[in-house]
C-alpha cells in the first residue's frame, strides 16, 4: 500500500530537531517539551505504521524527485518492528535524558543532533532500497558525531576521530555496493539479486564483501570494531545508550538484508527461491558470518572483562553481543530456507540487546550522575544508595547473561538451537567448535556481569559526591525498560508469535521451520542446562582471576595495537611523503617544462622567438628559492609588465603563425 | 550579444555588481534561443581578418555562461565589503569585469581564434587579480602563473594552427571534421590538451594553481577556483566533442590519456591537500583534486558521465566559491590563516562557519548535498563505460576529502580556542548574503522538486552528444 507514512516517520524527528533548537534558544523547558513531543509523535506514528504493515503486509512510498535517484520507502514487518523498537527505546531514553543533560554544556546542540540521529536511525529501517538507506545511514553517522564528542575533551575528540574516519570509510564501501547494484539491476531495491549478478559477471561475494565491511563497521564486527569501545563510553550516557542499544543495530540490519535478501535468486515476480547456486553462496557467506560472529563475541567478552571503566565494559559487551547477532545471521544464511530458527534468534537478540543494553547504559548514567565517577575502582556499594537503579541493573544483567526469566535467555537458547541445527545440516565438526566458543563466551559474559555487580553495587561505598535522588522521569524510564526485559523473558511466546514470525515470513524461510520456531519451548530441562554451564564457567573464572582489579588490556590482545596503530603510522608516513612530494613539486615543474620545451623544439617551431621566455622560465625554475625573492620580480610595475607581456605574446603568435604557414 | 557589452565598463564597487547582474540577465535571455539544442550566433568577419570574430551560443555555452555570471554577481556583492580593506580597488574591479568578459567570451566563442583571444584576455586579466596584494609572494606566484599561461597559450595556438591546416577552418560549428588517429591530429590533440589542461589544473601542469589561488584576494580566489579552471574543462569538452568526435577519440584511445591524467590529478590533489596547513592552500589543492573528477567525467565518453560532468562543473563552482568566500571572511575577521588556528571559530562566526560546513560536506560528497549527486552520476557513468576503476577512484577521493575537510570542521566546532574567543563577530550582510546563498544552493542543487540544474546538465550532455555524433 502506498502511504506517505514512512517518509513522514523519517522526517518528523528531523523537523522536531529544528523546532527544538529554535525553542531552546528561548528556554530549556520549552526545548525539552519539544524534544519529548517529537519523540512521542514519532513513537505514535511508528505504532500506526506497524498496524498498517500488520494489516497489509507492507507500506511503500516513493518520492521520485529527490536526489536524482528518488527516495524509496518500503516497510515490511522486519523494518517496521525495528523502527517501532527504535522509537520506543528513544522515547524512554529521552525521558531519562533531561535531568542528565541539564548537567552538561551545549544542551541545544545535543538535542538537535540527538533528534537528527533519531531521524537517520528510523530512516535506515524504513528505506526500501540501498540508496535511500545510505542517505539515512550517513545522516545517522554524522549527526551522532557531535554526540560522541559532546564533552569536547581530548579523549572524546580522539575517540571521535576513530569513529568518524572508520564510519566514512564504511559508508563509502556501502556506496560502492550501491553503485554496483544500481549498475547491474538498474535499481538498488532490496530484492533477490544473486542470479542477475551472476549473469552480469559480477561475483556476488564481491557485493557482499563491500556491504558486509561497510555495515560491519557500524555493527562493531571484529576487527572493524575499534571505534566502538572508544566512542560509546565518552558520549553522554543517554547518547551511549542509543548508540550502543540502537545505532549499531543498523549495521546488523544491513548485514541481514544483504546476506538474506540480496544474495538470493528471485523468480519471475521477484519472490525469492532457493537454487543450488544461492545455497552454495549462502553456505559460503554463512560460514564467514558464523566465524566472524564467534570471533567478535569472544574477543568482545575478553576485552569487557579487562576494561577498567563501567561504560567501557558495557561498550565491549556491546561488541560481544553484536557477535551473537552476527552469529545468528550467519546461521540463517548457512541454513538457507531451513534457517528460520537462526534468523528468529538473531532478530530476537537484536530486540533484547537493545532493551537490556540501553538499560545498562542508563544505569551507568545514573551512577555517574550520582557519583561523578567512571572507573570501577572508584565505585562501590551503590546498591543501598540507589536501590531502584540496582534493581534495574540486576534485571538487565539477567538479560545480558541469559538467566532464565529474562529476555536474553530466550534468544541465546534459540541461538544455541540454531548452531546445533547448523551442525546437523552439514556444519560438521567446525560447528561443534563454534558451539563450544558460544558456551564459553556465555561464561565470560557472566564474569564481567559479576565484576560490575561486585565493584559497583556491592562492597564498600566511597562517599557520593552528589546526594540528589533520581527524578521520577528517570526512575520511570529505567523501570519501563527493565520491565520489558523481564516481560519478554517470562512470556516469550507472544513475542515470538507476534513479532518474530511476521518478520521471518517476509524472508524466504521454510514455513515448516518457522512453525518449529513458535512451538519451541525454551523452558525445558535440556535448555536450562545452558545458563547453568555458563554460570559455572563464569563463577569459576571470576573466582580464579576476575576479582583482581585490572589495568589496561595487554597490547597483544588489542586489534588497535596490532592493526590500526601501524595503519595510522602508515597514514602519517603518507602525509610525510606528501610533504616530501610537495617539495618535489619544483622537480615536476622542471620536468613539465623540459618536456614541453623538448616537444616544441622537436617540432622545429620558431626556435628563436621561443628562446627568450623559455630561457627566463628555465632560469626561474633552476634558480634556488632565495634568489627568486630578489627584488627583481617584486618591484616590477604590473601594468607595464602586463603590456609588455601582452605585446610579446601577440608578436610571438603572429610570428609563429606565419612561420608555420611557411613551413607547410 | 552578451560578451561584447562589458569590457569598456567604468568600474567602481556597485557598478561591478550591477554589470554582473545585467550580464546574468543577458545570459538568461539566451535561454529561449538555445533550449532544445538551438544555436544563437553572430559574427564580425571584418574584425581581425582572415578569420573574423564570431560568437555562437549553444546549450553548453549557456550552462557555463549562466554559472559564470551567477557566481560573478555573488562575488561582486561580496567584494563590496571585503575589498574595503584592500588598496587599488579601481584596478581590481576593472580587471574583475575584464576577466568576466574573457570567461564569457570564451564560452560563447564561435571559432577557435575567438575562443583563443578571449581565453587569453581572461588569463591575463586574472594575472592582475592574482598579484593584487603586490607582496613578493604574490609576485612570485603571479610570475609562475604567467609563465604557465604563456606556455599554455603557445601550446593552444600550435593546436589551433594544426587544426586550421588540416581542415581549412577554425569554426567550432562543424563537428568531427578532423580525421582522427594519425600523427598530426594527435599532436593537435595533445597541444590542445596541454593548453586547456594547464588552465584546468591537470597534473603535471597544475603547479601554478596552488601558488596563485591562495595569494589572490579571496573574492578573486573564489572566481579563479570556482569558474576559471572550469573554462579549461569547457575547452576540453569542445575539443573532444566538437572538434573531434567522441567516437573516433574513443577508438583512437586518446581519452585514455585524459582518464589516466584525471585519476592522477584526483589523487595527487587530494593527497597534497592533506599535507597543507594553510586553509586557502588546502582549498586550492582540493580544487585540483576536484578537477580530476571533471577530467574523468568528460573523458569517459558516456552520456551519463558527461551529464555528471556538467553537473559537477556547476556544483563545484558553487561549493568551491562558497568555501573560498567563507575562508576569506574568516581570514578578514580573525586574521587566522592556518587550520590549527581555526579552533573555536564557529563560536565567533557561526553563520560563516555553517556555510563553510555545508560546502565542505558537499565537497566530500555527502547526501543531501550537490557533490553527492555529481559523484553518483559520474560513478554510474564510469560503470556504464565499463571502467569500474574510476568509480573506485572517485570514492577513494571522497575519503581523502573527508580526511582533509573534517579536521577543519572539528577544529572550528569542537576544539577550545587558543585565545579568548570574541563571540559573534560576523561579517556584514553584503558578505553574508552571497555565502549563505551559495551554501543554500549546495543543498538545493540536490533536493529541488524539479532539479533544474540537473535537467540543464542532462539537456546539455544530450545536446553535446547530438552535436558530436551520437554514442549516447
Amino acid at each position: 500500500m502506498s502511504t506517505p507514512l514512512p517518509a513522514l516517520v523519517g522526517i518528523v524527528p528531523a523537523a522536531g530537531a529544528v523546532l527544538a533548537y529554535g525553542a531552546g534558544r528561548r528556554s530549556g523547558r520549552l526545548r525539552n517539551a519539544a524534544v519529548f513531543t517529537t519523540a512521542a509523535a514519532a513513537f505514535a506514528l511508528c505504532c500506526w505504521l506497524n498496524s498498517i504493515v500488520r494489516r497489509q503486509g507492507a507500506a511503500a512510498y516513493r518520492i521520485s524527485w529527490a536526489l536524482g535517484e528518488g527516495l524509496t520507502f518500503h516497510v515490511d514487518a522486519f523494518g517496521a518492528q525495528l523502527a517501532l523498537l527504535v522509537a520506543l527505546v528513544w522515547l524512554l531514553v529521552t525521558a531519562f535524558s533531561f535531568r542528565y543533560v541539564a548537567h552538561e554544556h551545549a544542551p541545544n546542540r545535543f538535542y538537535l543532533m540527538y533528534l537528527l540521529t533519531f531521524s537517520g536511525c528510523l530512516g535506515v529501517f524504513l528505506a526500501g532500497d540501498l540508496f535511500t538507506l545510505y542517505l539515512f545511514f550517513e545522516l545517522m553517522t554524522f549527526a551522532a558525531y557531535p554526540l560522541v564528542v559532546h564533552e569536547e575533551s581530548p579523549e572524546a575528540l580522539e575517540a571521535g576521530g576513530f569513529y568518524l574516519y572508520l564510519s566514512v570509510a564504511g559508508g563509502l564501501l556501502i556506496l560502492l555496493g550501491a553503485f554496483l547494484l544500481r549498475h547491474v539491476l538498474g535499481t538498488t531495491a532490496w530484492m533477490p539479486a544473486a542470479d542477475r549478478l551472476q549473469e552480469a559477471g559480477v561475483n556476488p561475494y564481491l557485493l557482499f564483501a563491500l556491504l558486509c565491511a561497510g555495515f560491519g563497521v557500524k555493527a562493531g564486527m571484529l576487527p572493524l570494531h575499534v571505534w566502538l569501545p572508544r566512542a560509546h563510553p565518552v558520549a553522554p550516557s543517554p547518547a551511549s545508550a542509543l548508540l550502543s542499544g540502537l545505532m549499531i543495530k543498523a549495521g546488523a540490519y544491513g548485514i541481514a538484508r544483504s546476506a538474506l535478501v540480496l544474495l538470493q535468486s528471485g523468480d519471475a515476480v521477484g519472490q525469492a527461491v532457493q537454487t543450488a547456486y544461492t545455497a552454495a553462496v549462502g553456505h559460503g557467506v554463512g560460514t564467514f558470518l558464523l566465524w566472524a560472529g564467534a570471533a567478535t563475541m569472544l574477543g568482545g567478552a575478553i576485552m569487557a572483562i579487562l576494561a577498567p571503566e563501567f561504560k567501557k565494559v558495557l561498550a565491549y559487551s556491546s561488541v560481544s553481543q553484536m557477535g551473537y547477532i552476527i552469529f545468528g545471521l550467519g546461521g540463517a544464511a548457512f541454513l538457507g530456507s531451513q534457517g528460520g530458527v537462526a534468523f528468529g534468534a538473531a532478530w530476537l537478540h537484536m530486540i533484547n540487546h537493545a532493551l537490556f543494553k540501553s538499560t545498562l547504559f542508563l544505569v551507568a548514567g545514573a551512577v555517574m550522575q550520582h557519583t561523578g565517577k567512571r572507573r570501577l575502582s572508584d565505585l562501590g556499594g551503590l546498591a543501598r544508595q540507589l536501590p531502584l537503579v540496582f534493581v534495574a541493573f540486576l534485571v538487565a544483567a539477567g538479560g545480558l547473561t541469559g538467566l532464565p526469566g529474562f529476555n536474553g535467555y530466550v534468544s541465546k537458547t534459540l541461538l544455541h538451537h540454531a548452531i546445533l541445527e547448523v551442525a546437523g545440516h552439514g556444519g560438521g565438526a567446525a560447528a561443534l567448535v563454534l558451539e563450544k566458543i558460544f558456551v564459553f563466551t556465555s561464561g565470560l559474559t557472566v564474569v564481567y556481569a559479576l565484576r560490575l555487580l561486585f565493584q559497583v553495587f556491592l562492597g564498600r561505598s566511597p562517599q557520593p559526591r552528589r546526594a540528589e535522588l533520581l527524578p521520577v522521569s528517570q526512575e520511570l524510564a529505567l523501570a519501563s525498560l527493565a520491565l520489558l526485559v523481564a516481560a519478554i523473558g517470562v512470556a516469550p511466546g507472544p513475542v515470538l508469535a507476534g513479532l518474530i514470525l511476521p518478520a521471518a515470513k517476509g524472508l524466504r524461510f521454510d514455513p515448516h521451520a518457522l512453525e518449529h520456531l513458535t512451538h519451541l519451548s525454551v523452558f525445558t530441562l535440556h535448555d536450562l542446562e545452558g545458563p547453568l554451564i555458563a554460570l559455572g564457567i563464569g563463577a569459576a573464572v571470576y573466582l580464579l582471576a576476575g576479582r583482581r582489579p585490572v589495568g589496561a588490556a595487554p597490547p597483544w590482545l588489542s586489534v588497535e595495537e596490532l592493526v590500526y596503530r601501524p595503519l595510522v603510522s602508515l597514514g602519517r608516513r603518507t602525509v610525510d611523503l606528501a610533504r616530501a612530494l610537495e617539495l618535489a613539486e619544483p622537480a615536476s615543474r622542471a620536468v613539465a617544462w623540459a618536456a614541453g620545451l623538448a616537444v616544441l623544439l622537436r617540432l622545429r617551431m620558431a626556435r628563436t622567438a621561443l628562446a627568450l621566455p623559455f630561457y627566463r622560465a628555465w632560469l626561474f625554475l633552476v634558480t634556488p628559492g632565495a634568489r627568486r625573492t630578489s627584488p627583481e620580480w617584486s618591484e616590477v610595475n604590473i601594468g607595464f609588465d602586463l603590456l609588455l607581456l601582452a605585446a610579446t605574446l601577440m608578436v610571438l603568435l603572429v610570428g609563429m603563425f606565419y612561420l608555420v604557414r611557411a613551413v607547410w | 550579444m552578451a560578451p561584447a557589452a562589458r569590457i569598456s565598463e567604468r568600474a567602481r564597487d556597485q557598478a561591478a555588481f550591477w554589470v554582473s547582474l545585467a550580464v546574468l540577465l543577458l545570459v538568461c535571455s539566451l535561454y529561449p534561443a538555445v533550449s532544445g539544442g538551438g544555436v544563437a550566433g553572430v559574427s564580425f568577419p571584418s574584425v581581425m581578418p582572415p578569420f573574423g570574430l564570431s560568437f555562437r551560443a549553444d546549450l553548453l555555452s549557456f550552462t557555463l555562461g549562466l554559472i559564470t555570471a551567477l557566481i560573478w554577481v555573488l562575488v561582486s556583492l561580496y567584494s563590496w565589503e571585503y575589498m574595503l580593506h584592500e588598496g587599488d580597488r579601481t584596478r581590481f574591479y576593472a580587471f574583475l569585469l575584464l576577466t568576466l568578459g574573457g570567461c564569457l567570451g570564451t564560452v560563447m566563442a564561435g571559432d577557435l581564434i575567438t575562443l583563443y583571444l578571449f581565453f587569453e584576455v581572461m588569463s591575463l586579466a586574472a594575472f592582475v587579480l592574482v598579484v593584487h596584494d603586490g607582496t613578493p609572494q604574490a609576485m612570485r606566484a603571479g610570475y609562475l602563473y604567467l609563465l604557465m599561461t604563456i606556455g599554455g597559450a603557445l601550446a593552444l595556438f600550435f593546436g589551433i594552427i594544426v587544426v586550421y591546416r588540416l581542415t581549412g577552418s577554425v569554426a567550432l560549428t562543424v563537428p568531427g571534421t578532423l580525421p582522427a588517429a594519425s600523427g598530426l591530429p594527435f599532436a593537435a590533440f595533445l597541444a590542445l590538451l596541454a593548453g586547456f589542461g594547464m588552465k584546468a589544473g591537470m597534473v603535471p601542469l597544475h603547479i601554478w594553481l596552488p601558488e596563485a589561488h591562495p595569494v589572490a584576494p579571496s573574492p578573486a580566489s573564489a572566481l579563479l577556483s570556482g569558474i576559471m579552471i572550469k573554462i579549461g574543462a569547457y575547452g576540453l569538452i569542445r575539443v573532444i566533442y566538437n572538434l573531434f568526435d567522441p567516437a573516433s577519440v574513443g577508438n583512437a584511445g586518446w581519452n585514455q590519456i585524459v582518464l589516466v591524467l584525471g585519476a592522477i590529478t584526483t589523487i595527487w590533489g587530494s593527497v597534497l591537500a592533506i599535507a597543507q596547513t594553510d586553509l586557502k592552500r588546502r582549498l586550492a589543492y582540493s580544487s585540483i583534486g576536484q578537477m580530476g573528477y571533471v577530467l574523468i567525467g568528460l573523458a569517459l565518453l558516456s552520456g551519463r558521465a558527461l551529464t555528471g560532468d556538467v553537473f559537477h562543473i556547476l556544483s563545484h563552482a558553487v561549493m568551491k566559491s562558497c568555501l573560498f568566500l567563507t575562508s576569506g571572511a574568516i581570514i578578514l575577521q580573525t586574521g587566522r590563516r592556518t587550520i590549527e588556528e581555526l579552533k573555536g571559530v564557529a563560536k565567533e562566526m557561526p553563520v560563516t562557519m555553517g556555510a563553510f560546513t555545508a560546502a565542505a560536506f558537499a565537497m566530500i560528497g555527502l547526501p543531501p548535498f550537490n557533490g553527492f549527486l555529481s559523484k553518483w552520476i559520474i560513478g554510474l557513468g564510469a560503470l556504464d563505460a565499463g571502467r569500474a576503476f574510476y568509480t573506485v577512484i572517485l570514492l577513494l577521493s571522497s575519503f581523502l576529502n573527508a580526511v582533509y575537510y573534517f579536521p577543519i570542521i572539528v577544529n572550528a566546532y569542537f576544539k577550545p580556542p587558543a585565545e579568548e574567543a570574541i563571540p559573534r563577530r560576523e561579517v556584514g550582510y553584503t558578505m553574508l548574503v552571497p555565502m549563505v546563498t551559495l551554501a543554500v544552493l549546495t543543498v538545493l542543487f540536490d533536493v529541488l522538486p524539479r532539479n533544474l540544474p540537473l535537467e540543464l546538465a542532462q539537456a546539455t550532455a544530450a545536446a553535446v552528444f547530438k552535436a558530436g555524433g551520437g554514442l549516447l
